[in-house]
């Protein structure tokens, strides 16, 4: 097993470099640059953007800035943000907290909801139970997510005066208490999406397992209901859900960016999104690799997590 | 199961009742407003985003100013004299003016500025007019002594309206220090309000500066938030968390007009919308430029795609400023007319109706920027319009990034006439979008004058207006600026943006003009 993690390890950071590599040729090479903000201000002479061109080692050859940038990233340096003149890394690490309290609390209200409605909806097949929770998870997943948190925002917010329009914290406040007020409707929002999904997935994994002998004979014994279904039919219709939930762990973190624009959300997406807008090359890489570690990461986590779950499944 | 589902129902419990204040608006004595973006810099030399003057514009003073009402006010300085030749400007600062951590401002601050804002190692952005400047002498802490390389009209706007940066903060710091201090983030200036804290992403906080030289501030703190949606910034209006929304999305004016506590106040903005007409081919000739501002339905896009949220515009001066030469009118639109104008230059009418000369159609393709849905509403109507004078012209909307930066169409002529607008500000100086040594030469190569305009009497008179101090003369000198540009169409004028910001109706004190705002310190809440 050891070894097994090691070689995906290794593996992982070889597919990392190539992803750095094609995205820096890629983005050096799209219309655009960061200079191009500039290029209509009156207030910014032409010999003004030639000296910052220069300031920033933009007039080297893109392989040259790429291998300078490689160099760093090697050393723990991740370069200075065009933008704001401010470490790559410090920026990051302030936005992180944000992030993670947004992704981590929809992943968990995600889980907490799609379980229980998956299990529900296949054990009540075809119920109007069931045919309610089709309807709302195609509707939920269907729904845009920008629609859905305006609607959040005029019904609980404007309208009701339950939560706070957006934001992270009132300005000032510390409390928990607050910071949830304020997380309640991105965490849903952000949420939604998965809910939907994963129960879907479940529904149709736990109808497969249901049919199972071994289901049957554990039945044919005289257990519980609740035991059989906990013990035989839960655990072995969790793994097509959790190849999906490692999948989604990046798509939480990009998913993030509208959620985080809509509700004010301190957070990575909106960082990246305006790194991408204003083209900040170094800011604008740590973002895609951070995505891309996720990725790699999440499909590993599952496929360790296979092996807690099945244990016919044994990595060499 | 049931576990879960308690655990969730009491979250939620937990998540909406109303244990804030939410809707109750902003605490007596605080002002919130709110932007769409991050401000990058908030030290005004360095930054790029207009966002950043949002948030560092309450922290500064420069020498002299320009009030609501657009003119010019001492500010840092108290009286200015100018030498017969224009070369040198004496100005005689306040006396105990302090910075806001306290520290005396002087004579040597306003001469580290333009050591600053000439550092070539310093990724200065806004230095133009800097370079003018041979030396500056501080006889005194209270007077400063600008000595220019040549009379330059434009000083004042550019220099003398320029904020001050604090050299006991800076001086000491390398170029490279400077690039990235703390002050970018938390700057010390002389302005009434001090940035007290700048979460990014979130918001920044100014307190009212207990060492102001002005008027004591009547807000105690000034709450700049950063919420990128536009209509989450109307519900946050809507729920009573602002104080002031700049700039309310015209989707949503009707709406925000009918809040009971909100006053909505509109004004001229001084950004114009254009179609820049590239130079190349067919649109060379001058005749050709007239004819598609004939065809161009100027009146009927204010009308029915800005909603009556724009004014006329025929030159690049704000209409309601002392600059803009008042004997101009917009052409009409005019097909017949237009039509009449190509026929005459040798033109005539081709296959599919379009025109042709020389055995060559009359192409003119459009362009705009994707994320401005009212250029390409515009941008539809304007080509239906061509098209019906005979002039073939497909339409284009791609990302600015895309249409400004390097390798982008603007480089290589293919966006013909490109629809988007310039922020020219109330100050009449705009040597660098007409003068021909600000042609673009290529895609490194960046210019202003991306049109390719060039004309050698332009050329002339807007250097004469770089050197002319003396304001009358200044103005009949941008009077026939304004009329070639009227003649020669380098680029067609659209018309000027108007804006309306939404004011909480608990505010007193606070106006606001294409020049500006009334004084903040002026400003307070009930």
């Amino acid at each position: 097993m050891g070894t097994y993690v090691a070689r995906r390890v290794l593996q992982a950071c070889a597919l990392l470099i190539v992803v750095s590599l094609v995205s820096y040729g890629i983005m050096s090479v799209a219309p655009g640059g960061p200079l191009a903000v500039y290029l209509h201000n009156p207030q910014v002479t032409p010999e003004k953007i030639d000296l910052l061109r220069h300031q920033l080692g933009l007039d080297r050859p893109w392989y040259a800035r790429y291998l300078a940038w490689l160099g760093g990233i090697a050393q723990g340096h991740w370069g200075y943000s065009y933008y704001t003149g401010r470490p790559v890394l410090e920026m990051i690490t302030e936005r992180l907290p944000a992030t993670f309290t947004l992704m981590l609390s929809a992943f968990t209200l995600a889980l907490a909801l799609a379980f229980p409605l998956g299990v529900f909806a296949a054990t009540h097949k075809y119920s109007w139970g069931d045919n309610l929770l089709s309807f709302g998870s195609f509707f939920a997943w269907a729904m845009p997510t920008f629609w859905f948190g305006l609607m959040l925002q005029l019904v609980l917010a404007v309208h009701l005066r339950l939560l706070p329009v957006a934001g992270m914290r009132e300005i000032g406040s510390t409390s928990a208490l607050d910071l949830l007020r304020h997380l309640a409707m991105p965490a849903m929002v952000l949420g939604l999406g998965s809910i939907a999904s994963w129960s879907r997935y479940l529904r149709s994994s736990v109808l497969e397992v249901l049919g199972q002998d071994y289901v049957r004979t554990a039945r044919a014994k005289g257990l519980p209901g609740r035991r059989v279904l906990n013990r035989h039919v839960l655990r072995n219709s969790l793994i097509p859900i959790v190849t999906l939930m490692g999948l989604d762990l990046h798509a939480l973190f990009s998913g993030a960016v509208i959620t985080e624009s809509i509700f004010g959300w301190p957070g990575m997406g909106r960082l990246f999104l305006s790194a991408l807008n204003n083209r900040d090359y170094p800011l604008q890489m740590a973002g895609l690799m951070i995505s891309a570690a996720l990725l790699i990461a999440g499909n590993l986590l599952a496929d360790l997590a296979y092996a807690a779950l099945d244990p016919r499944i044994r990595y060499q | 199961m049931r576990t879960w589902i308690m655990g969730l129902g009491l979250w939620g419990l937990l998540a909406i009742v109303p244990l804030s204040l939410a809707g109750a608006g902003p605490a007596p004595g605080t002002f919130v407003t709110v932007i769409s973006d991050n401000p990058d810099n908030l030290n005004p030399y360095l930054h790029s985003l207009l966002a950043s003057g949002e948030v560092y514009g309450f922290a500064f003073n420069s020498l002299y100013t320009v009030n609501y009402k657009g003119d010019w006010q001492p500010a840092l300085a108290t009286t200015s004299t100018v030498s017969p030749d224009g070369l040198t400007w004496t100005f005689a600062l306040r006396a105990g003016v302090r910075w806001s951590d306290g520290e005396p401002f002087t004579s040597a601050d306003v001469k580290f500025t333009w050591e600053l804002a000439t550092n070539k190692d310093v990724h200065i952005t806004y230095a133009t007019g800097f370079d003018k400047i041979a030396a500056v002498d501080t006889p005194n802490p209270t007077t400063v002594v600008y000595r220019l390389k040549e009379a330059y009209g434009p000083f004042r706007d550019q220099v003398v309206g320029a904020p001050i940066v604090p050299k006991h903060v800076l001086g000491a710091l390398t170029a490279d220090q400077i690039n990235r201090a703390p002050f970018n983030q938390k700057p010390v200036g002389t302005g009434p309000f001090a940035v007290s804290e700048f979460v990014t992403d979130d918001h920044a906080t100014l307190t009212a500066n207990p060492y102001y030289w002005g008027p004591k501030p009547r807000l105690k703190r000034i709450i700049v938030r950063i919420v990128p949606d536009q209509n989450t910034q109307v519900n946050l209006l809507t729920a009573g968390d602002l104080s002031l929304l700049n700039g309310v999305p015209p989707a949503r004016l009707d709406e925000v007009r009918h809040l009971p506590t909100v006053v909505v106040k509109r004004y001229l903005s001084p950004v114009y919308a254009l179609v820049q007409l590239d130079e190349y081919e067919f649109l060379r000739d001058v005749k050709v430029r007239q004819a598609l501002d004939y065809a161009t339905p100027k009146s009927s896009i204010i009308r029915n795609i800005m909603k009556g949220q724009a004014e006329p515009a025929v030159s690049d001066m704000v209409p309601n400023g002392a600059w803009v030469n008042k004997a101009l009118a917009p052409r009409p639109y005019d097909l017949a007319r237009a039509r009449t104008l190509l026929l005459e230059d040798g033109f005539a009418p081709g296959p599919g109706g379009f025109l042709f000369k020389g055995g060559k159609r009359l192409e003119i393709p459009l362009w705009t920027v994707s994320s401005r849905q009212y250029f390409v509403q515009a941008m539809q109507l304007i080509a239906q319009a061509w098209r019906a004078l005979g002039v073939y012209t497909e339409t284009h909307a791609v990302s600015s990034a895309a249409l400004f930066g390097q390798n982008g169409p603007q480089w290589n002529g293919r966006d013909a006439a490109l629809i988007f607008s310039w922020g020219q500000g109330t100050f009449p100086e705009n040597k660098i979008n007409w003068h021909s040594a600000y042609i673009p030469k290529d895609a490194n190569s960046p210019g202003e004058n991306d049109e390719r305009y060039s004309n050698p009497g332009m050329d002339r008179l807007l250097e004469e207006a770089d050197r002319t101090v003396d304001e009358t003369k200044r103005r009949a000198i941008y009077d026939r600026i304004q009329g070639l540009e009227f003649r020669d169409v380098p680029i067609i004028f659209l018309f000027w943006f108007v804006s309306n910001n939404a004011v909480a109706a608990n505010v007193q004190g606070y106006d606001v003009t294409t020049f500006g705002t009334t004084p903040p310190e002026q400003w307070s809440t009930r």
